[in-house]
């Protein structure tokens, strides 16, 4: 059957035709690929878009902040906003994780250190990474973690308590709707 | 299964143009020409359908009464799964693609597919998908019950079956796409010489366009399967927060794929009610042009509006916002497409043979289905629907009402073609009938559900939905028993029956009915001459 299929195919001029196929298959097959590609490449692609934008909230990682920065002129004293901090913890039961205060009211501009309480509730070593997220995501643009425990993956020994520091800025051209930022943790547990 | 018939040819073994088919089972396994495959994929398609309403046809029983009744509940996750992936990927899209090998060549005047072979190819991954797919309900830890939409980190979850589910989903993809290209080959470099593409008809342009939708949104899907296939075994944490990944984030891939693959659903069905209203209709196709642009631009809409999907995972506003009017603006090219049909049928002389009733009924129902849409496109609006049965009633409308009716009018309307037999008129109007008040019995109380709260994939739900679920199951009973007449009616037509002439129906158009019904088992060997392409362009009258 595919022989004869083929020698059908020759008898009215089915190579000719099998020349034109060629070439346009090759280039979808190619289209395919890149599609595949693509997917993959969405995934920097998102993390790209967002550490641009701010979508997402999840920027504000910036470490590297200029000497002119920290001037202590840059500190706006006339505008006070509110920092609220949340903890989530999915994990009941082997974890405690709390911040160690609810909210804070800073000045933009100035550095500002607080702090998040963990506690292994097992008795075995448990390692966590915890990550975080901003509210409202624009706010995210204007955030800056200089010191923060959820830069690095964190071991606990069995019963463990650790105090965690954070220490954050505001940047002073925080757009004027912004008054309250939230900053929320989760620990996601590490298989070992 | 012997739709071509055409024994008296098949002696003639001088490997020329005009052999018929090989005797015996082995034709079926080996054969290469479009009309077999075609045929080969309708009849998987339509098994599936089956298979994939039986799964219906439990979930509907659980959901009968409140409380826990027949299945428990983990096999119920695994029924609302299975049943949106056979119906998906093995029912309505290898019936679709039935259909372009089908129609596409006696359409354009060409002799068969473009690539034959890979067109067997394409046939037979799928049958080894879905019997994959199928056994991992036996396996250890059952089949996939995280939803179709294979959320991480639930997915991760399922048991022995987890590789073989992405491994045959892998599988469905290649076939899709080996379909797509082959479309996509045949449409261009095979069209008889006069055969412009604005000569076309609109079910070639739809299925061009669903073609192109297929290689864009397939491979994506595979990449996202993949990458869970790899955060399973291989330590990868793209979706894993504990490693720096993002399960959000595969929502998004999904949904790239996704959105796009509800229209590779939906616009070949447009394309089939596109052919069939004008022909009963008597009047040509209202606004041919702004059909392809209108096909043309849902098309490339759909490929920006993915995260309609996920309102509620947290987005900022701007992305609620864009996503939003970009979701609502589709409304337009589709509006354009249910007025041109409108107009199509407004002063024709209409007759109510079976495929036009199934046709109104789609343009009717699919946009009840378009309309709740609209109302889930609303972003502040969505954060109420999002999970409920409205969203389940919205889907079905535009999946049942739209693409399975699309299907059935495409049957009843070419089945005379394929078997030279006419079908049983009073049994195919008492299909319809039965199958348009049972869906509506089904389908619409599902919106009340919804709107009260019901969530969507679960088995037990609050004694205040009773009564719409009882009437809500027992559309869905008849609706699915219905179906068999749809079998009955096909089986008789293969078997014999009044002979259908090649013209079929009074005011039909297109090359297709310039050959003998059924037409031989090789066609347009010979190209059509233009004069003939002109006469029956859709635009020319």
């Amino acid at each position: 059957m595919s022989e004869s299929k083929l020698a059908s195919q020759e008898h009215k001029g089915g190579s000719e035709q099998a020349k034109k196929n060629a070439p346009l298959v090759a280039k979808l097959l190619i289209g395919v690929v890149l599609m595949f590609g693509f997917g993959y490449a969405l995934v920097p692609l998102y993390d790209i878009l967002c550490d641009i934008t701010g979508l997402g909230g999840k920027a504000g990682n910036n470490t590297q902040i200029s000497e002119q920065e920290i001037d202590s002129k840059a500190i706006d004293y006339s505008r006070t906003v509110t920092v609220e901090f949340v903890a989530n913890n999915y994990m009941q039961g082997r974890w405690r994780f709390e911040p160690g205060e609810y909210k804070v009211e800073v000045h933009p501009g100035e550095f500002t250190e607080t702090h998040f309480v963990a506690e292994n509730l097992l008795k075995t070593e448990q390692s966590v990474r915890p990550s975080y997220n901003l509210a409202p995501a624009e706010s995210s643009l204007y955030f800056q973690k200089i010191q923060c425990f959820c830069f690095t993956e964190q071991e606990f020994e069995g019963n463990e308590v650790k105090r965690m520091p954070v220490i954050f800025r505001i940047k002073p051209d925080l757009p004027k709707h912004i008054s309250t930022i939230t900053l929320a943790y989760q620990l996601n547990h590490l298989d070992k | 299964m012997a739709t071509v018939d055409t024994a008296d040819h098949h002696d003639n073994h001088g490997h020329d143009d005009h052999h018929g088919p090989e005797p015996g089972i082995m034709r079926w396994f080996k054969t290469t020409n479009h009309k077999d495959l075609g045929t080969l994929y309708l009849i998987f398609g339509l098994t599936m359908f089956f298979i994939g309403g039986a799964m219906a046809m439990i979930i509907r029983l659980e959901l009968f009464q409140p409380g826990i009744q027949f299945v428990d509940p983990y096999f119920f996750n695994q029924m609302t799964t299975m049943h949106a992936i056979v119906m998906i990927f093995g029912g309505v899209m290898p019936a679709f693609t039935g259909l372009a090998n089908w129609m596409i060549p006696m359409m354009i005047g060409a002799s068969d597919m473009a690539l034959p072979r890979i067109n067997n190819w394409g046939f037979w991954l799928l049958p080894a998908a879905f019997l994959l797919f199928l056994s991992t309900l036996f396996m250890s830890g059952g089949g996939p019950a995280g939803g179709w939409t294979l959320y991480p980190p639930l997915v991760l979850q399922t048991g022995d079956a987890f590789p073989f589910v992405i491994f045959s989903i892998h599988m469905m993809g290649i076939s899709s796409i080996l379909g797509a290209i082959n479309v996509i080959a045949t449409v261009i470099n095979l069209r008889a010489p006069g055969m412009t593409l604005m000569r076309m008809p609109i079910f070639v342009w739809t299925w061009l366009i669903t073609a192109f939708l297929l290689l864009l949104a397939m491979p994506v899907l595979a990449g996202a399967v993949t990458m869970l296939l790899t955060d399973r075994f291989f330590d990868t944490t793209f979706f894993s927060a504990a490693g720096g990944g993002d399960p959000v984030m595969f929502q998004h891939i999904f949904w790239f794929f996704g959105h796009p693959e509800v229209y590779i659903i939906i616009l070949p069905a447009f394309g089939i009610v596109s052919q069939i209203i004008p022909t009963f209709s008597r009047k040509p196709l209202f606004g041919y042009a702004s059909m392809v642009y209108a096909t043309a631009s849902i098309a490339f809409l759909s490929a920006i509006v993915w995260a309609h999907h996920m309102f509620t995972v947290g987005m900022p506003l701007a992305g609620e916002l864009y996503f939003m009017f970009a979701t609502v603006m589709i409304a337009v090219p589709t509006g354009v497409k249910v007025f041109n049909w409108t107009a199509t049928m407004w002063r024709g002389s209409i007759t109510f043979e079976a495929p036009m009733l199934w046709s109104i009924a789609f343009v009717i129902l699919f946009t009840c289905g378009g309309f709740s849409g609209l109302m889930l496109g609303i972003g502040p609006a969505d954060f109420q629907y999002h999970d409920t049965y409205f969203v389940v009633a919205h889907f079905h409308y535009v999946l049942v009402t739209g693409a399975v009716f699309s299907l059935m009018a495409a049957g009843y309307y070419w089945m005379p073609k394929w078997t030279g037999h006419m079908y049983n008129e009073k049994i195919a109007k008492a299909h319809f009938w039965i199958s348009t008040i049972s869906v509506n019995v089904l389908f619409f109380p599902q919106h009340f559900l919804g709107l009260a709260g019901m969530p969507r994939r679960i088995p037990d739900y609050n004694p205040q939905f009773a009564e719409f679920n009882m009437i809500s199951s027992i559309g869905g009973f008849v609706f699915g028993i219905s179906q068999l007449l749809f079998v009955w009616c096909l089986i008789k037509c293969i078997r014999g029956g009044d002979k259908a002439t090649s013209q079929v129906w009074e005011g039909a158009q297109g090359l297709e009915w310039e050959l003998d019904s059924p037409p031989a088992y090789h066609t347009f060997e010979t190209p059509p001459s233009e004069e003939l392409i002109i006469k029956h362009a859709p635009t020319a009258h």
